[in-house]
C-alpha cells in the first residue's frame, strides 16, 4: 500500500485534512501542538487504498523538539511515497520555510495550499500556477475545513508518487553552496540516502548529522574556521535560515497579492483580543466564562431566577401530596412524572444540563420500573442483582452523560474558536512565576477531558522537570470521569442538606483542583524540580466559528466510549460490588438490611479508620464503610465511585433509610441519610477522589511518559499524600473553622523554609552532618 | 433453581470473566505491539493517542 505523509506547520489544518481524507475522528484543536505523535488512516477513493500518516506540526526539520524528531525521522527513514506539505495560505512566507527543507529530501512532494477560503475572505489572492512554477512542485488549493479540493490534492499526490524525485535546494548561489556540494558528494560516495538534505544539515552543524557523519562534520568545522560572514559571522545555521527566507521573499511571495486594507488594518480577531487578552481583565473574563459554562451545565436554578423570587407563586400553589398505594411500579412511576420532573419549575428553572439529565432520568426510571414489575415474582436475589445492583449502578453513571457531554461541548467550542490558545497566552505571565510556561496550560486544559492524552501532550514541553511536574498535576484537573462524583455529591448536598447551589459547588471544586495544582507546581519547581522556564512562543490562531461536524464528532466519540465503558468495566464492577455486598464470609446470601455483615462491609470496615481524619472514616458509624469502598473502586475507573453509590445506595434506601434511589444524586442522598456524613466530609470525599491516584489507564500512561521508575514511584506517592493532606485540611477546617489558623501557620512556616533554603540560608546537608555528630 | 436464576448467574459470571479476560488479552496484545495506555477504556473520546496504532513507548533514561 502506498504511504503518504502529511507534514506542515502547527495549526495549519493537518489533522482536519487527515480526518476528512480517512474518515477518522482524531482530535482537532484550534491551537498549535494538538498532535504530538504520528497517526495513520486509509484513503480509499483512488484506484488503490492509500495509507495516510498525520505527522505532528513542525516549523522546521531541525531536531529541537520531540515532534520535529518524529516528523523528520518518519520522512527520512520510513520513506513515504509522497509528502503532502500543508501550508497555511494566510501565512504563506513562514510556512514555506519548512517547504524549502522538505524539498531537499529525495521524495515526491505536493503542496496543499490550505485555508484558501480564509485568503479569499480576507480579499487576498494567491496565484497557484505561478507559485507551482516557481517552487517546481505541484500546488493544489484546498480548504480542509470545507472539504474543498481534497480529491484533486490526492490525485496530484498519487500522480507524483508514481515517479521518483531528486531533492533540490533554494540555497544555490549562497556562500555555503560550495561546502554543501562537497558534503553531498562525500555522503553520496558513502551510500547515504537523501544526500542533499543531510549535506545542508551538516553545513548547519545539526547535532544529529554531526553524530552520524563525523568525517564530513570535520570538513565543515575546518571550513568554518576560515569563514566569516559580515552579518552572521560563522553561524552557519543562521546563514542558511536567512538565505531561505530571502529566497522565499524574492521568489515565492510574488504569488500573493494582498488587499490594500488602508485604515482597516485591525481585524476582528485583533479587536476581540484587545478585550479577551487584556493584561488585567483577561483572567477575570476567563473565570466568568468558566462560571457560565458550569452554571449552564449544573444549575438547578437558571440565572438564579428562583432565588430572585420569580417562581414564588408556583411554590405557593404547590399542592401537598398525599400518600397513595400503587398496584405496580410502572403506575407509581407514571404518577410521579410531572412537568417539574423535566423543568423544575417549583424553585427555579433547570439549566440545559440539568434539563437533559432530568429527561434522561425519566427514561432510566421507566426502565427501572419496568424491570421491577417484570421481576416482581422472581427470587429476591434475582430482582436485587438486576434492579438494585446492575440497573441502579448503571443508571447512576448514565444519568450524568448529558451533563458531561454538555460541558465538553462548551469546552470544545472554546477550544475550537481559538479562545483557549489566548488563555494559555494570558496565563503564561502567571505560570512563569510558578516555574511553568504557558505551554503547560494546554495539557492541563486537556486534563479536563481525560488525563491520558493530556499527559502525552506534555511532550511539547522541552524541560524534563517542567514536564514531570505537569504530568503530576494533570489528574488534579478534574476529568470527565470524575465529573459524576462532583455533580452527584454537589446535588446530594443541595437536595438533602439544602445548602448552596450545585453549580457553585462543582465550579468551586474544579477551581480547588486548579489551585492545588498551582500550589503543587510551586512547591516542586522551587524545591526538587528546579529548572529553566523556556520562553513561550505560540502563534495565536485567528478566531473562527467552531465547526459543527467537529463538535458533533467529538461528542459522539465521548458518548461511544462512555457507553462502552459503562457496559464493560462498570457493569462488571456493579455485579462484583453487588455480589460481595450481598454475601457473607461464609457464603450466605444477605438481604439488603444485612449488608453490614457482607464481605464488602468487612473489607471496607478494615480500612475505614484510615479515612477518619478525612471525615468519611470511622466517625460515620456502621454504614460508613460505603464511602471508603466507593473511593477504592474509583481506582479502576472513576465512574465506579458513582456506580458503587448507585448499587449500595439502592440497598440502603428502603432497607436502612426511607429514600428512593432513581439516579446518581438520589443514590448519594441515600448514602448521606444512611451514614449521617456532614458537608465537610463530603467535600473532603470529592477532594480525595479528585486528587488521588487516577484510573489504571492514566497511571499506565504516566508510567510510560515519566523519565524513569523512581520518578513514577514518587508520582504515585505524591498523588496519595496530596489527596490525603488536602482532604484532611478541608475536613478539619470545615468542621472546626479555627484550624484554618493552624494550617495558615504551617503553610507560612513551609514557605519560609523554602524561601530560606532557596536563598542558601538553610543547608540540609549541614543539618544532617550536625545530627550525626550529636 | 429456576431457568431465570440460572440465566442470570451465567450472564453475570460471563460479563465479569469476559471483562477481566478481555482487558488482560488487550493489555498483553498492546504490550507486544508496543502500544502504551488504554484501548480505549479511558473515555477520552477517541482522540487519545494511546489508542492509535503507531504509538510507541518513549525511551527511558535509566532503570
Amino acid at each position: 500500500m502506498k504511504k503518504f505523509a502529511l507534514a506542515g506547520n502547527p495549526n495549519c489544518g493537518k489533522t482536519t485534512l487527515f480526518n476528512n481524507l480517512t474518515g477518522s475522528t482524531a482530535h482537532v484543536g484550534n491551537w498549535p501542538g494538538v498532535t504530538v505523535d504520528k497517526r495513520e488512516g486509509t484513503y480509499k477513493k483512488l484506484n488503490e487504498p492509500i495509507s495516510i500518516v498525520d505527522l505532528p506540526g513542525i516549523y522546521s526539520l531541525s531536531p529541537y523538539t520531540p515532534e520535529e524528531v518524529i516528523s523528520r525521522n518518519f520522512i527520512l527513514d520510513e520513506k513515504p511515497d509522497c509528502v503532502i506539505n500543508i501550508i497555511d495560505a494566510t501565512n504563506l512566507e513562514r510556512n514555506l520555510y519548512l517547504t524549502t527543507q522538505i524539498m531537499e529530501i529525495d521524495v515526491p512532494v505536493v503542496i496543499a495550499l490550505n485555508m484558501m477560503d480564509e485568503v479569499e475572505k480576507n480579499g487576498d489572492k494567491i496565484d497557484v500556477d505561478q507559485l507551482s512554477k516557481k517552487i517546481g512542485l505541484p500546488v493544489v488549493a484546498i480548504s480542509a475545513l470545507k472539504e474543498k479540493g481534497l480529491d484533486e490534492l490526492m490525485k496530484q499526490a498519487y500522480a507524483a508518487s508514481l515517479s521518483k524525485r531528486e531533492g533540490a535546494t533554494v540555497l544555490e548561489g549562497t556562500k555555503l553552496m560550495h561546502l554543501i556540494n562537497d558534503c553531498k558528494i562525500g555522503l553520496k560516495h558513502s551510500g547515504v540516502d537523501n544526500a542533499l538534505f543531510h549535506a545542508v544539515k551538516l553545513a548547519e552543524l545539526d547535532e544529529l548529522e554531526v553524530a552520524a557523519h563525523p568525517d564530513s562534520a570535520k570538513m565543515v568545522e575546518e571550513f568554518k574556521a576560515t569563514f566569516k560572514d559580515d552579518v552572521f559571522g560563522a553561524d552557519f545555521e543562521a546563514i542558511v535560515a536567512d538565505a531561505r527566507y530571502k529566497y522565499i521573499s524574492k521568489n515565492y511571495s510574488h504569488a500573493l497579492t494582498k488587499r490594500d486594507k488602508g485604515k482597516d488594518k485591525v481585524t476582528k480577531s485583533d479587536k476581540a483580543d484587545k478585550v479577551l487578552t487584556h493584561r488585567i481583565w483577561g483572567i477575570p473574563i476567563f473565570l466568568v466564562i468558566l462560571f457560565f459554562v458550569f452554571h449552564l451545565t449544573f444549575s438547578e436554578d437558571l440565572f438564579y431566577l428562583g432565588k430572585m423570587g420569580v417562581f414564588d407563586k408556583a411554590e405557593e400553589e404547590a399542592v401537598q401530596e398525599e400518600e397513595v398505594e400503587y398496584d405496580s411500579a410502572i403506575e407509581e412511576f407514571c404518577d410521579g412524572v410531572t412537568v417539574e420532573s423535566f423543568f423544575g419549575l417549583e424553585e427555579g428553572f433547570y439549566s440545559p444540563g440539568v434539563f437533559l439529565q432530568s429527561t434522561l432520568g425519566v427514561f432510566t426510571d421507566l426502565i427501572g420500573a419496568c424491570l421491577s414489575q417484570a421481576l416482581a415474582n422472581a427470587a429476591p436475589w434475582v430482582s436485587g442483582i438486576i434492579v438494585d445492583g446492575i440497573w441502579a449502578g448503571l443508571a447512576s453513571v448514565l444519568s450524568f452523560l448529558p451533563q458531561i457531554l454538555l460541558l465538553f461541548l462548551f469546552f470544545s467550542i472554546l477550544e475550537d474558536s481559538g479562545y483557549m490558545a489566548r488563555v494559555a497566552f494570558i496565563l503564561d505571565r502567571i505560570f512563569r512565576r510558578f516555574g511553568l510556561s504557558g505551554r503547560a496550560f494546554m495539557p492541563m486544559i486537556m486534563g479536563f477531558g481525560c488525563s491520558i492524552p493530556a499527559m502525552i501532550n506534555t511532550r511539547t514541553l522541552a524541560d524534563q522537570n517542567e514536564r514531570t511536574a505537569t504530568i503530576r498535576v494533570i489528574p488534579f484537573f478534574s476529568c470527565g470521569a470524575k465529573l459524576p462524583i462532583l455533580t452527584a455529591i454537589a446535588g446530594g448536598i443541595v437536595t438533602l442538606l439544602g445548602m448552596g447551589n450545585a453549580d457553585l459547588i462543582t465550579y468551586g471544586m474544579y477551581l480547588l483542583g486548579v489551585v492545588v495544582a498551582i500550589a503543587a507546581v510551586i512547591l516542586m519547581r522551587s524545591t526538587t524540580m528546579r529548572g529553566e522556564v523556556p520562553p513561550f512562543i505560540m502563534e495565536l490562531p485567528a478566531y473562527h466559528a467552531p465547526q459543527f461536524k467537529n463538535l458533533m464528532l467529538h461528542l459522539w466519540d465521548k458518548t461511544k466510549h462512555f457507553i462502552k465503558k459503562a457496559f464493560t468495566i462498570i457493569l462488571a464492577s456493579t455485579i462484583f460490588i453487588w455480589f460481595v455486598s450481598h454475601f457473607s464470609w461464609n457464603w450466605q446470601y444477605l438481604e439488603d438490611e444485612q449488608i453490614n455483615n457482607s464481605i464488602l462491609a468487612g473489607i471496607g470496615g478494615l480500612i475505614q479508620p484510615l479515612f477518619t481524619p478525612l471525615g468519611f472514616g470511622s466517625q460515620l458509624g456502621i454504614n460508613g464503610w460505603v464511602f471508603v469502598v466507593a473511593a477504592v473502586t474509583g481506582l479502576i475507573a472513576k465512574e465506579n465511585v458513582i456506580a458503587t453509590f448507585g448499587t449500595l445506595g439502592a440497598c440502603l434506601a428502603g432497607a436502612v433509610i426511607d429514600v428512593e434511589v432513581d439516579g446518581g444524586i438520589a443514590a448519594v442522598s441515600a448514602m448521606i441519610a444512611g451514614t449521617g456524613i456532614h458537608v465537610p466530609g463530603l467535600l473532603a470525599f470529592i477532594a480525595f477522589n479528585m486528587l488521588t491516584i487516577p484510573c489504571f489507564a492514566a497511571v499506565a500512561t504516566a508510567k510510560a511518559e515519566l523519565p524513569n521508575k523512581k520518578s513514577f514511584r514518587m508520582t504515585l506517592l505524591f498523588w496519595v499524600v496530596t489527596s490525603y493532606l488536602v482532604s484532611c485540611m478541608i475536613y478539619l477546617i470545615g468542621t472546626w473553622w479555627w484550624t484554618v489558623f493552624i494550617f495558615a501557620a504551617l503553610w507560612a512556616a513551609a514557605i519560609t523554609c523554602i524561601v530560606l533554603y532557596n536563598k542558601g540560608k538553610i543547608d540540609f546537608n549541614k543539618l544532617k552532618i550536625a545530627k550525626k555528630k550529636e | 433453581m429456576g431457568a431465570l436464576e440460572i440465566i442470570v448467574i451465567i450472564a453475570c459470571v460471563g460479563v465479569v470473566v469476559g471483562v477481566i479476560v478481555g482487558t488482560i488479552v488487550k493489555r498483553v496484545r498492546n504490550k507486544k505491539k508496543g502500544v502504551v495506555g488504554c484501548d480505549c477504556g479511558c473515555g477520552c473520546g477517541g482522540y487519545c493517542p494511546a489508542c492509535q496504532k503507531t504509538r510507541m513507548p518513549e525511551k527511558k533514561t535509566d532503570d
